[in-house]
């Protein structure tokens, strides 16, 4: 690796994730078990007149997540990732607008366990699993159909895979238990968003698990198509998704015995650079798993709070 | 809640209603506790999450290009569609929308398009050929009930909040916007459940398992009525539907005043 330094586009460090990520749990009155989890960038929109602009055109060539979203006669508007804020001290002009999250959202429900459907499909041996990912058609760019997509499918089903073995469903034979997750705002990163809150969704449910998985994608971004000068980072966005040479690797974590139940990559990758790529993961997966299990205890000390 | 439970209470639900009272103490005619948030979806070009009394309802609005109908060559085209997801109550089943979802996106949209509350004519680019075509899609999170009216909030405040894109060589350039959607009127449904004689307002989940019948009135400011859909078995006496279509009138003032505050709010953070 030679070369110009690589810049992530929002400013962040390679191993940090991004700046905002937030679970509650128990969100939905009617399911047994439901999570609510936020993980993106929050943006902060600030007006600058246009003295500062030469300085932002700069900023925005090293960081493209600094982005100028108007002009107007009497200024532009700009948005700044959380990672950047800093440098709005340095305008004499700025003047705060508002700020939002540009990110995932995701709802996960969890019924059960309960009476399968269709019923001759139940086992004597263990509960069934069923994991639902969808996506809203107005969670991305380009209005997405409604109907079931071939994408959702896979992802629905390696999730499911991916959660059968840390869950006790031996417990609960001729049973059925149900995960929904839906995908209202999507940046990246969306099927390890559903995992990491139908973790809290199912432990939310009481139902017994023999950890709390995680799940977080790792990858690599570079400077050029042909990845001469590369860096491995952590939870990409969907600019990063989008740079040359990327290669994005959605992983599921059981954080105490370090196990892997979910894995995919696409991309050209070293050996090396896997082996990096899987040890950030195992690294990050600890900080997740921490947000997670506050989320759990926050909820029911909210209860003891209402009593 | 298993069957039995459904119907015990149910059956308590009648017997307060024959003296004239509401399993949760509320006045005949009160909503529940109402709260919108608007511009949630960074993807959408407007958005709002409802939250009626644990009900809750996200909707979004997005904006496609596409050709124009061929008996309206002259307007662009709304379409509206939704979804009770299987998050929202244990009797939903995962799978295509059934007859309740299809029911629920069909009265939302009646009660938007027969309003006129969105004039089609200026989503025009190039008469007969280019035309937006504005959706409006509804997702049920959860369902305490009243998803009739829930739906409605989140889809009128979704649009009341809504940007229209920018359009560059007949490519839509996402996230800069030519304007705000500008809304004639906000149609907002109003629904009441009718348990023995008793007329009641925004049933809660209990209440619609005890219910005999639904009436649903949509109403814009001035008065109108813009759309009415009857639900349940049950039947409603003429004397009953004016009581009902007056009480959505002024109800409709009330609700109209909440999301007009959400979309404020909604611009200012």
């Amino acid at each position: 690796m030679s070369g110009e330094k690589v810049i992530r586009p929002d400013g962040r460090n390679y191993e940090d994730l991004r700046d905002t990520i937030r679970i509650e749990a128990g969100v939905l009155d009617r399911a047994d078990g439901s999570a609510y989890l936020e993980w993106g960038t929050t943006m902060k929109l600030v007006k600058v007149d246009k003295s500062d602009g030469k300085k932002v055109e700069k900023w925005s060539e090293t960081w493209p997540m600094i982005q100028t979203v108007e002009e107007t006669k009497d200024g532009i508007l700009v948005e700044f990732p959380k990672p950047l804020w800093h440098l709005i001290d340095e305008l004499k002009s700025a003047e705060e607008v508002k700020e939002y999250l540009r990110g995932n959202k995701v709802y996960v429900a969890v019924y059960g366990p309960r009476e399968p459907i269709p019923r001759h499909e139940a086992s004597p041996y263990r509960a069934i699993l069923r994991y639902r990912y969808t996506m809203s058609p107005f969670s991305v760019p380009e209005r997405k159909s409604p109907k079931p997509s071939r994408r959702e499918t896979e992802i629905s089903m390696v999730s499911r895979l991916a959660l059968e073995r840390v869950l006790f469903l031996e417990e609960f034979p001729m049973t059925m238990i149900d995960v929904f997750a839906e995908v209202i705002s999507a940046d990246a990163g969306t099927r390890v968003a559903a995992l990491t809150a139908a973790s809290v969704a199912l432990a939310d449910a009481g139902i017994p698990m023999r950890d709390i998985p995680v799940a977080l994608a790792v990858g690599r971004i570079c400077t050029d198509e042909d990845a001469t000068n590369c860096a491995i980072v952590a939870d990409l966005n969907k600019k990063e998704e989008d740079m040359p040479g990327a290669v994005d690797m959605p992983m599921v974590i059981v954080p105490r015995k370090e196990e892997f139940t979910l894995l995919q990559m696409d991309g050209r990758v070293t050996k090396e650079e896997l082996d990096q790529i899987l040890d950030l993961g195992l690294k990050k997966a600890k900080e997740l798993n921490k947000i997670q299990r506050e989320a759990l205890i926050r909820k029911y000390e909210r209860v003891t709070e209402n009593e | 809640m298993n069957e039995f439970i459904w119907e015990f209470t149910a059956d308590r639900i009648r017997k307060l209603a024959m003296k004239g009272f509401r399993i949760d103490r509320r006045p005949l005619l009160k909503y529940r506790p109402i709260s919108i948030e608007t511009g949630i979806i960074y993807n959408a070009d407007g958005s709002a999450i409802v939250n009626l009394g644990g009900t809750k309802v996200v909707a979004g609005v997005k904006f496609e290009l596409g050709q124009p109908y061929p008996d309206t060559p002259d307007k662009g085209a709304l379409l509206v569609d939704a979804e009770i997801l299987p998050h929202s109550s244990p009797a939903v089943e995962p799978g295509p929308p059934d007859e309740d979802a299809i029911e629920l996106a069909r009265i939302i949209d009646r009660s938007i398009r027969e309003s006129k509350a969105v004039d089609l004519t200026k989503l025009v680019i190039r008469e007969g050929e280019l035309v937006y075509l504005l959706f409006v899609d509804l997702r049920v999170l959860d369902n305490n009930g009243n998803i009739i009216d829930a739906s409605s909030l989140a889809a009128a405040a979704a649009l009341a909040s809504a940007q229209i894109p920018k359009v560059e060589d007949d490519q839509i350039v996402r996230h800069e916007y030519e304007r705000a959607l500008e809304l004639n009127e906000i149609p907002l449904y109003t629904t009441f459940a009718k348990i023995g004689k008793l007329i009641m307002v925004d049933p809660r989940i209990e209440e619609e398992h005890a219910m005999d019948a639904r009436m649903s009135i949509a109403t814009v400011d001035d008065g109108h009525v813009t759309a009415i859909q009857k639900g349940g078995n049950g039947s409603f006496t003429k004397g009953e539907i004016e009581f009902m279509i007056e009480e959505a009138i002024k109800k409709g003032r009330d609700l109209r005043k909440v999301v007009k505050e959400a979309v404020e709010d909604g611009r200012k953070n």
